[in-house]
């Protein structure tokens, strides 16, 4: 009798322990995260291995919820963990896009420090030690930056590496990654205030390159002084004239610089196939927005002096201008005509591209003229 | 040695010859039950007659001859990292400078891939005989700088060849050659690994298990291709079977 009493005494004890850790079991992205893990350690990584790290982070990053200390420290440290073998790279957009504002600052100095030893250590160099830091590095610059970007307390710190690792001999990223990168600059969550000052920051250090995309968007005539200066060497001296001041202040029209460009022009740039085509374009962006009608008369027509990127270039700004929707779109199809009745039609894909996601056109336009889809890969 | 060399160069040149003579019009840069593949490069200038190999403001391809060639002796010594068994034709003969009529004399240096590809390469300047790489200014996937681009040839594809970038991107001057990053070998891998049952562009394409850096995310050396990938590179390469892989 005793003996049962005690029998059902330490079912009942661990009944009573059983129910608490039912009521508080582990989440499944807790026993994922501690898989990934342990994948992360690996030296090396087989193909099923990569498959399961890939549905495991799928996983994560849909059922992990964002914010959640546990998890952010846990991802930044698969990241740290796996920069080496391929899980590293892999996880950078889950960590990224689950980190807490802690988080995010760690991953910003976390990311300074991989672009630090990156410099230290070119890519020329054969030690494979720098491997993974620019794998991490290059993972980055995408989506998973621009949730840090919403989530830091550390914006400045950010946008310092983004100059950092943009402005570094272009050995530093691949060219797309470094797009990206300074898209970060251009269009972010970060204040527009801010951005501006990184802006001019990154012109005035990269002399000899146009201003990146979006960055015409975060200037306005309060700004052409300053931009003015990059433009009037002191000493005429050529290697201190910014092609990117100079492109942002063509791309608004700003009638006062055309004096320094044509200066600039004829003392520095004629005879050199590349200075002297931007300078060109620059004068001609400028000339062509006065009055702005121009722009609807050069997306009509057929000169192709400055290509279909031009003509893009006076769709995209007819539309800043707020030009009538329906000029511009049919200055387009007008042009479209032009060409077909001309020949071979591949010209006009990427325009029509443009002109669809600009909403000029739709996708039912000009069935004729194919967009290619993707036909190489980087 | 060099008489063996001299032999090789002979056999490949009897061999071209003959299948250029039975009219071969699919490309097969693989020359059937040898292990070679024959290289041609073209160094693409701007429209300017005045651009020169080297130019540092070309509109056109920026690289010097000496970085070409540095390119070309850097795919030499890593190719049996792609195969123990394949080896690589590419001679000086096999170089073409050509002038590119489609790069904007006026405005930022970019030139888009596939109107390059219509306008230059299957305009005559492709060689069927050949694996044919261009080595060029600033080409642009969809609007995207690109370190180099590769067209499929596992999937038929109307005139399958590799592009570099000079690395000079849309700046008023300067290059910058890739080599450091063995971005030839990284397109080269992407040539030989096509498989025609599997989508070319598989977003997957370059985070490969085991190929950690010729086609991982990063671009830096050491070439490294998985032994399976080695073996298949092989067996096209002996069989010759290039286009039905």
């Amino acid at each position: 009798m005793w003996l049962r009493i005690q029998i059902l005494a330490i079912m009942a004890i661990i009944a009573m322990m059983g129910i608490p850790m039912n009521v508080h079991a582990e989440p499944d992205y807790v026993a994922q995260l501690a898989r990934l893990r342990e994948l992360a350690q690996k030296q090396s990584i087989s193909s099923q291995e990569l498959a399961e790290a890939r549905a495991l982070l799928e996983r994560i990053r849909s059922d992990a919820p964002k914010g959640a200390r546990d998890v952010s420290d846990s991802l930044l440290s698969i990241v740290e963990i796996g920069k080496d073998n391929v899980i590293g790279p892999l996880a950078v957009p889950a960590a990224c896009e689950k980190a807490d504002a802690q988080g995010a600052d760690r991953f910003v100095k976390f990311i300074q420090g991989l672009v630090a030893e990156i410099q230290r250590r070119p890519p020329s160099n054969k030690e494979r030690s720098t491997i993974g830091a620019a794998a991490v590095v290059s993972a980055f610059w995408g989506e998973g930056a621009r949730s840090i970007a919403g989530t830091t307390t550390q914006p400045r710190q950010l946008l310092d590496t983004v100059i950092e690792a943009t402005t570094a001999p272009a050995s530093m990223l691949p060219p797309d990654v470094r797009q990206k990168a300074l898209l970060l600059v251009a269009d972010s969550a970060i204040a527009p205030t801010v951005r501006k000052e990184y802006a001019l920051r990154f012109i005035s250090l990269r002399r000899n390159e146009p201003a990146p995309n979006g960055f015409a968007q975060l200037f306005s005539a309060v700004d052409f002084p300053k931009l003015r200066e990059l433009i009037h060497p002191p000493n005429d001296a050529p290697e201190t004239f910014s092609y990117g001041a100079a492109d942002l202040l063509a791309h608004h029209g700003d009638k006062a610089a055309l004096p320094d460009l044509k200066a600039f022009l004829d003392r520095h740039a004629v005879g050199k196939p590349t200075p002297e085509g931007m300078i060109r374009w620059n004068i001609w962006q400028i000339e062509q927005q006065h009055p702005p009608a121009k722009l609807l008369e050069y997306i009509r027509g057929t000169d192709q002096r400055a290509g279909e990127e031009g003509r893009i270039w006076a769709m995209k700004r007819a539309l800043e201008l707020r030009i009538d929707k329906q000029f511009i779109r049919d200055a387009v199809l007008a042009h479209a005509e032009a060409v077909k009745a001309n020949g071979p039609t591949y010209s006009l894909s990427s325009l029509k591209k443009a002109a669809i996601d600009c909403r000029v056109l739709n996708t039912n336009d000009l069935p004729e003229v194919v967009i290619a889809q993707s036909p190489a890969t980087p | 040695m060099r008489l063996v060399k001299q032999s090789l160069r002979l056999k490949v040149s009897v061999l071209l010859l003959s299948m250029a003579a039975v009219g071969c019009s699919q490309p097969k840069p693989v020359m059937p039950g040898t292990n070679i593949i024959p290289v041609k490069a073209w160094i693409v200038l701007g429209p300017s007659a005045g651009e020169q190999i080297g130019g540092n403001s070309n509109r056109g391809c920026r690289l010097t001859q000496a970085e070409i060639n540095q390119f070309r002796a850097q795919l030499i010594s890593n190719r049996k990292a792609f195969s123990p068994k394949l080896n690589i034709l590419w001679t000086m003969a096999d170089q073409e400078v050509i002038h590119d009529p489609g790069i904007p004399v006026f405005g930022l240096r970019r030139r888009d891939a596939e109107a390059f590809q219509q306008q230059v390469v299957k305009a005559g300047n492709w060689n069927d005989q050949f694996l044919n790489i261009y080595f060029c200014g600033n080409i642009e996937v969809n609007g995207q700088a690109v370190e180099g681009t590769t067209r499929d040839p596992g999937t038929g594809s109307d005139a399958p060849r590799i592009i570099i970038n000079d690395g000079g991107g849309t700046a008023s001057s300067g290059s910058f050659a890739y080599y450091v990053h063995n971005t030839l070998e990284h397109e080269w891998a992407h040539y030989l690994l096509r498989r025609s049952n599997v989508p070319p562009y598989d977003s997957g394409e370059h985070v490969p298990a085991g190929s950690q850096n010729v086609l991982s995310l990063d671009l830096i050396p050491p070439v490294i291709v998985p032994s399976s990938e080695q073996s298949e590179i092989t067996t096209r390469v002996m069989n010759g079977t290039w286009n039905l892989p």
